[in-house]
């Protein structure tokens, strides 16, 4: 196995760990809000889900991006590449707007769900207000898996 | 605080927010007499599901007594909020130490939610051991074993009930400017009270001095200084401090109509505003310290507005502090 080789497979569980990492706080803090609030309206359940779901996103882009430089450099088929170092480093920084990105939108959005479980848990009506707020933060992580996946095209190996 | 175990805590207490009396609800009360208000209490599942008709000091009981119940299970620092609950542990004591005094018994006067169980509390008072309470009041109570005077009773031991806020509030430095802020501003706005309505009752100074708490932002010198003063100088020398604009305009819509529940009540709105500004912090303690509080005044304006309506005295919304 190539230095190159080694390089991107490390491009491709950063951006996997930093959004999973990001994704996990971020439902958790929402989980946390969410477990009190069912404490007392067990009736909310459905809306609360919803919402806590929502920072676990970022953990999906960053698998996919992951999965991506697998397929590309051929880890995934059990054949992987002969990459040459700057080829490596191309795959590394291709994952690192996903996985920087994903790391602190999660951990924001999740205080922002957090945040919009407790309106929904005052105002059960008030639920929507909070999915469109809490999904307002996802708009950076997308743009970054966006940005993410446009340059793991443009790789040319 | 950066914990996150408090949202769960958060959680609980957003979502029996609701359950807070709203202004709707308040102005319905209002125009009610007084068996139709508790009527209504009762639909509102205010004091709990007995299904029995009660009492409304029975249902303000049982509300407080849940309150008080739910931030012992959720806080998480406990330490700190249950510093909200020693008054209650407070006004037990002064009732037991006065029943001492009187003979008359007393027990079913007492509340339920404080810091301290009421049965240690009436175990350690009859066997005159009380090394089981904090040592302020330990101290307190030892220097009170002779004393036959109710009013000295009471003072000390709400001195002693603040220097233990206090000495927990300085053992734990992190994270508790909010609580520092509130209960010093408690002190100065009871003191205040207390020399108003000394100075309403012609009380010379010597009687209202030992009656100021201490442990203010507002120094006892100048509390001192304005026993029996003048409107202009009372008010130039107590609007001090952070609170300065607050007690000005307290001050003078109290020298407008004299009227003393409508000083108590805009003190308390002062004191509630305090923590209402940190009641979306949902990471701190704000949210939990505000539904206690909220729950408090409420029962405070729940007793109020009933005593009016069975004497017949005719109360508006804002002189009962709703606003």
């Amino acid at each position: 196995m190539s230095t190159g080789i080694i390089i991107a497979i490390f491009g491709a569980a950063i951006c996997a760990a930093l959004a999973g990492i990001g994704s996990a706080y971020g439902v958790q803090c929402a989980g946390q809000a969410a477990a009190g609030v069912c404490a007392e309206k067990p009736d909310l359940f459905g809306k609360l889900l919803v919402l806590q779901a929502l920072p676990g996103t970022q953990g999906i882009y960053g698998f996919l991006v992951a999965v991506l430089i697998m397929v590309q450099t051929g880890v995934i088929s059990g054949a992987p590449v002969d990459l040459t170092i700057q080829q490596g480093l191309a795959y590394l920084f291709a994952g690192l707007p996903i996985g920087i990105v994903g790391w602190w939108s999660g951990i924001y959005q999740g205080k922002t769900a957090a945040a919009s479980i407790l309106m929904t848990g005052k105002d059960p009506d008030a639920s929507a207000k909070g999915i469109t707020m809490t999904a307002l933060v996802e708009t950076y992580a997308i743009l970054a898996l966006l940005v993410s996946i446009l340059l793991l095209f443009g790789i040319k190996i | 605080m950066t914990g996150t175990n408090n949202l769960f805590a958060v959680g609980r207490i957003k979502a029996l927010e609701s359950n807070i009396i709203d202004i709707n609800l308040w102005h319905r009360l209002f125009d009610m007499n007084e068996k139709e208000a508790l009527r209504i209490l009762q639909e509102n599942h205010y004091g709990g599901d007995s299904g029995d008709q009660q009492e409304l000091e029975t249902m303000i009981d049982n509300e407080l007594a849940s309150v008080h119940q739910l931030i012992k299970e959720v806080s998480p620092q406990p330490i700190l909020t249950n510093l909200f609950l020693l008054p209650v542990d407070g006004y037990n004591l002064k009732l037991l130490l006065k029943e001492k005094v009187q003979e008359v018994n007393v027990h079913s006067f007492l509340h339920e939610g404080g810091s301290i169980s009421i049965d240690q509390m009436i175990d350690s008072l009859n066997a005159d051991r009380f090394d089981f309470f904090p040592e302020p009041i330990e101290r307190a109570l030892l220097d009170l074993a002779t004393q036959k005077d109710s009013r000295i009773i009471s003072y000390t031991i709400d001195q002693a009930i603040y220097s233990q806020i206090f000495n927990i509030l300085a053992q734990k430095k992190n994270h508790n400017h909010l609580l520092i802020e509130y209960f010093k501003s408690k002190i100065d706005f009871t003191n205040i009270i207390t020399v108003l309505r000394g100075n309403a009752l012609h009380w010379e100074a010597i009687r209202v001095k030992p009656m100021l708490l201490k442990g203010g932002e507002i120094s006892l010198k100048i509390m001192e200084s304005v026993v029996g003063a003048e409107k202009d100088k009372l008010i130039r020398k107590l609007s001090t401090g952070r609170y300065s604009l607050t007690i000005r305009k307290v001050l003078d819509e109290f020298y407008n109509d004299m009227k003393m529940i409508s000083l108590e009540q805009s003190f308390n709105n002062a004191l509630l505003s305090i923590v209402f500004e940190e009641k979306n912090d949902i990471f701190g303690l704000g949210p939990i310290i505000n539904y206690l509080l909220q729950k408090e005044h409420e029962a405070q304006v729940l007793r109020v507005m009933f005593t009016g309506k069975r004497a017949g005295i005719e109360l508006s919304i804002s002189e009962l502090g709703i606003v």
